[in-house]
């Protein structure tokens, strides 16, 4: 900009324009950092206000989130660990029917989902989405898949309480109310002290009948409660079937083996401490799809390899970044990702803070992202090797 | 009598030795005529010798050495005589005033020959540092089936009411384009 060197009062003027318009751009940028710092929290207040609010009032319970770091009282440790047992045994054996509101807060907003649910021993746990309470029109496009709805119906197994005792402690707090029914509470509690879950036990039959989790900020990143819950055999009519089969060809330590040998990449374990506990594999038209399920006893993620590559772009998936890798995603709460990497697709679904999810999807190979320079240097060496009589 | 001819300005620039040096000395002797001839000969050749150390003159060396430099204003016929053998160099001052030197042709010539090599080494080794990986068949993941086989990890099996629908997992199938 070109001012005329005679008009000091026209400088002052602009001077003082530009000076106000930084202030506010500054006061605007402040604003709205202090507002993003806690996206989750505002959605989660929102979420309580709107669906979400119904089973947070039925419980009525309030606990800070956020402890000390502290080790547990050992009674209480043991009592816990007692009650997440039951539970585990009580989600085996006792049949029950209920429906279920699932929420969760994430980076694209809150959704809730009822989830009609029921359980007879020895059958599973079936479950069916009655109906998505969008709370931001993104996330009703993103969670269009009823499977995903169904994500954080309330279950425990064994398996997943052994993994909880490994990375977290179990913690019993007291009695509490969900549901309308009494309730024992129970805690999982972080290395650093922080709440990572709470469960709301049925007294009498050892449900779980809510359960909020934490991120490792210990803000809530989800909660699950039964609204509606009757226990024992159920009859009449409306009798639900199972939507879908699982994977037959089941994998043993054997078959990962050999999978490896073959230079299929199956990590043992991912980042933030989530064990592999089950793995599968199925055929398809595009190939053989290996699934690995993997836990730390609260979070689960599953992981499906297939050899390939992902084309350049896909419907309906958007290319984002995570801890600076690109990878595509077809949801706003980017719980759902997918890379292809040295000739393999990885496939990536997680219920997991997101802290967790791109801790995972950093950790595990990616392309190259070289920089100039390094790629230079690369291809520097890669010349004078060609160029070696001797090699 | 067969004169020395050849021999006689060999003997002059010192070539021969041994028995012919003996022989064109004993006829050098004899003959009038081939003294002559030598004595005029080395007498060429002292002239053509002192010829030869006369150092030209540096204005005129100058000028001949210029005319590789078209733009040398030594050259131009009201110059006002500053060429000098240093103007024959690569960075010759440019007209007064002006600040700089002024690069030959043959410079530019090298200068540029080595900047593309430069840049065609660059690319090839930017071409040759990218991934290098056989080409894989392009899939897009089947991701519905992937989230029904999660919802079965974690414990739950997506369902209908009796009769509405097809299992998923025998309906739905990966597709690769």
């Amino acid at each position: 900009m070109i001012l005329p060197v005679s008009s000091p009062r026209r400088i002052a003027s602009v001077a003082v324009v530009l000076g106000l318009l930084g202030s506010c751009a500054a006061v605007l940028a402040l604003a709205d950092s202090s507002a993003g710092s806690s996206p989750v929290r505002r959605a989660g207040s929102a979420a309580a206000r709107r669906a979400g609010s119904a089973a947070a009032r039925r419980a009525g319970h309030s606990l800070r989130a956020q402890r000390p770091a502290s080790v547990a009282n050992p009674a209480r440790a043991r009592a816990g660990l007692q009650l997440m047992s039951e539970a585990a045994a009580a989600c085996e054996a006792v049949p029950y029917r209920g429906v279920q509101i699932v929420a969760w807060w994430g980076h694209g907003g809150a959704s809730a989902s009822v989830v009609q649910v029921w359980h007879r021993p020895g059958s599973g746990t079936l479950a069916q989405a009655s109906g998505t309470a969008a709370l931001s029109a993104a996330v009703q496009q993103s969670r269009a898949g009823q499977a995903q709805d169904q994500d954080g119906i309330l279950a425990v197994s064994s398996r997943l309480v052994t993994l909880m005792q490994v990375n977290y402690q179990i913690v019993y707090i007291g009695a509490g109310s969900a549901d309308n029914r009494p309730a024992q509470v129970v805690e999982l509690w972080r290395p650093d002290g922080r709440v990572a879950a709470r469960f709301w036990l049925d007294t009498a039959t050892k449900l779980p009948l809510r359960r909020e989790t934490f991120d490792t900020r210990a803000r809530m990143i989800s909660e699950d409660a039964f609204i509606d819950l009757d226990v024992g055999e159920t009859s009449g009519s409306d009798t639900p079937t199972a939507n879908a089969e699982p994977w037959t060809g089941q994998l043993g330590s054997a078959g990962l083996t050999a999978l490896r040998a073959r230079g299929w990449p199956l990590p043992a374990r991912l980042s933030g401490r989530l064990a592999l506990f089950d793995a599968s594999k199925t055929s398809t038209r595009s190939g053989e799809v290996i699934d690995l399920s993997y836990s730390d006893g609260l979070s689960e993620v599953s992981l499906f390899l297939q050899r390939g590559e992902l084309p350049r772009s896909m419907p309906g998936w958007q290319r984002v970044a995570v801890r600076g890798t690109i990878v595509f995603s077809n949801d706003q709460d980017k719980r759902c990702l997918a890379w292809s990497t040295a000739g393999f697709v990885y496939t990536m679904i997680a219920d997991a803070p997101a802290t967790t999810v791109s801790q995972i999807v950093a950790a595990l190979p990616h392309d190259d992202q070289l920089g100039f320079l390094q790629r230079m240097a690369r291809g520097f060496r890669r010349l004078g090797s060609w160029a070696n009589p001797f090699r | 009598m067969t004169h020395l001819g050849q021999r006689l300005s060999a003997l002059i620039d010192g070539e021969l030795d041994g028995a012919e040096r003996d022989r064109v000395l004993v006829h050098l002797a004899r003959c009038e005529q081939c003294r002559g001839d030598a004595i005029a000969l080395r007498m060429l050749k002292r002239r053509m010798n002192a010829l030869g150390e006369t150092a030209a003159d540096s204005t005129l060396t100058g000028r001949l050495m210029g005319l590789a430099q078209p733009h040398d204003p030594s050259l131009w016929p009201h110059g006002q005589g500053q060429g000098t053998p240093w103007s024959s160099l690569a960075f010759a001052p440019q007209a007064p005033g002006r600040v700089g030197y002024e690069v030959r042709p043959s410079w530019y010539l090298a200068a540029g020959s080595f900047g593309v090599l430069v840049a065609g080494l660059a690319a090839a080794a930017f071409m040759a540092g990218g991934p290098q990986e056989p080409p894989a068949p392009k899939v897009t993941p089947a991701v519905y089936l992937y989230q029904v086989q999660h919802a079965i990890d974690t414990g739950v099996v997506p369902a209908t009411m009796s009769g509405s629908s097809q299992p998923v997992g025998k309906s739905a199938a990966p597709h690769a384009p």
